[in-house]
């Protein structure tokens, strides 16, 4: 098995996330605590990570947990279900699917899961919780940084961006025009 | 319904409680790094400038006048961004927490206050 820790995450191939999902079970980690992504839009890919956590009268000594990651690289982020292993990882795995576009595969069959929606109504934006996905907030108030008190300067210096914040996203009166020649 | 009866103990705050953020407005020079670093967008500044002629000087120098100091307390996490990036320690945490109000718009609070910052190093 290739795994790889940081931060007290072992990251996995997606492969074998079942496998160390059902391992950890074996092992008494029987409660899935939390069952996460994180877009790495920079790297092209996005970040699954779950913790499972041994209660003691699961025959664990004390509180035993893990971290299990495993990193999805491609346009359609794709993982092997996980739902039979875990009590409550079906409910995560469709907030996923939902909030991140993550594709899920039939362990035994190999088919692509067909999810149920969980929270979203029809009519949302697909993925919310992509980093490409516009933060209305940002688009509904200008910025308030943008505001210059040395009126001399603001003249001659390029217009200050909201740092971490897509030109895309902002209203036009508070993306600057020279945005676009970086 | 039935009637809770409340424990009519006062609290005292506790001492790790994050209280709000305070603004000891001679020390601010509307640098406007705070507004910049603030992930909520909550704080806005306005500001004009000034020519001020010092006794000796052979002329006049620009200084920034501050005029509002706002914050909007409906949008602030408190994550305290503002007061560690403020070079001149002009926005500090006071222990007190901020009083709330029953609408939005009053959430939006200018800072005015005299220089009150504690004495005790950082």
């Amino acid at each position: 098995m290739s795994t790889e820790i940081t931060d007290e995450i072992a990251w996995v191939p997606h492969g074998e996330w079942v496998t160390v999902l059902a391992d950890a079970r074996r092992r008494g980690l029987t409660m899935l605590d939390l069952l996460t992504a994180v877009d790495r839009p920079e790297d092209e890919r996005v970040d699954v990570i779950a913790h499972v956590v041994g209660l003691p009268s699961a025959g664990t000594h004390g509180l035993a947990q893990e971290w299990w990651g495993s990193r999805l690289e491609g346009s359609v982020p794709l993982l092997t279900s996980s739902a039979h292993v875990l009590a409550g990882e079906s409910w995560h795995e469709r907030e996923l699917h939902e909030m991140f576009g993550i594709a899920f595969v039939n362990a035994t069959t190999g088919a692509l899961e067909v999810m149920t929606p969980l929270l979203l109504s029809e009519f949302a934006p697909a993925q919310p919780l992509r980093k490409h996905m516009p933060l209305v907030a940002r688009a509904v108030k200008p910025w308030p940084g943008a505001a210059d008190p040395d009126a001399r300067r603001s003249s001659q210096r390029r217009r200050q961006l909201p740092p971490g914040v897509l030109a895309g996203w902002l209203r036009e009166d508070t993306a600057g025009e020279d945005s676009t020649n970086d | 319904m039935t009637e809770r009866s409340v424990d009519p103990v006062h609290h005292a705050i506790p001492d790790e409680s994050r209280g709000t953020i305070l603004l000891a407005e001679s020390a601010c020079t509307s640098c406007m790094l705070c507004v910049r670093e603030c992930p909520d967008w909550c704080i806005e500044i306005v500001s004009h400038n000034e020519q001020v002629t010092e006794d000796g000087a052979r002329r006049p120098k620009t200084v920034a006048i501050l005029d509002s100091f706002t914050i909007d307390w409906g949008l602030c996490m408190f994550c305290g961004i503002c007061v560690e990036v403020c070079p001149f320690d002009a926005l500090w945490w006071e222990p007190t927490p901020h009083e709330t109000d029953s609408t939005t718009g009053n959430l939006e609070t200018e800072l005015r206050s005299p220089d009150l910052r504690p004495s005790r190093g950082l």
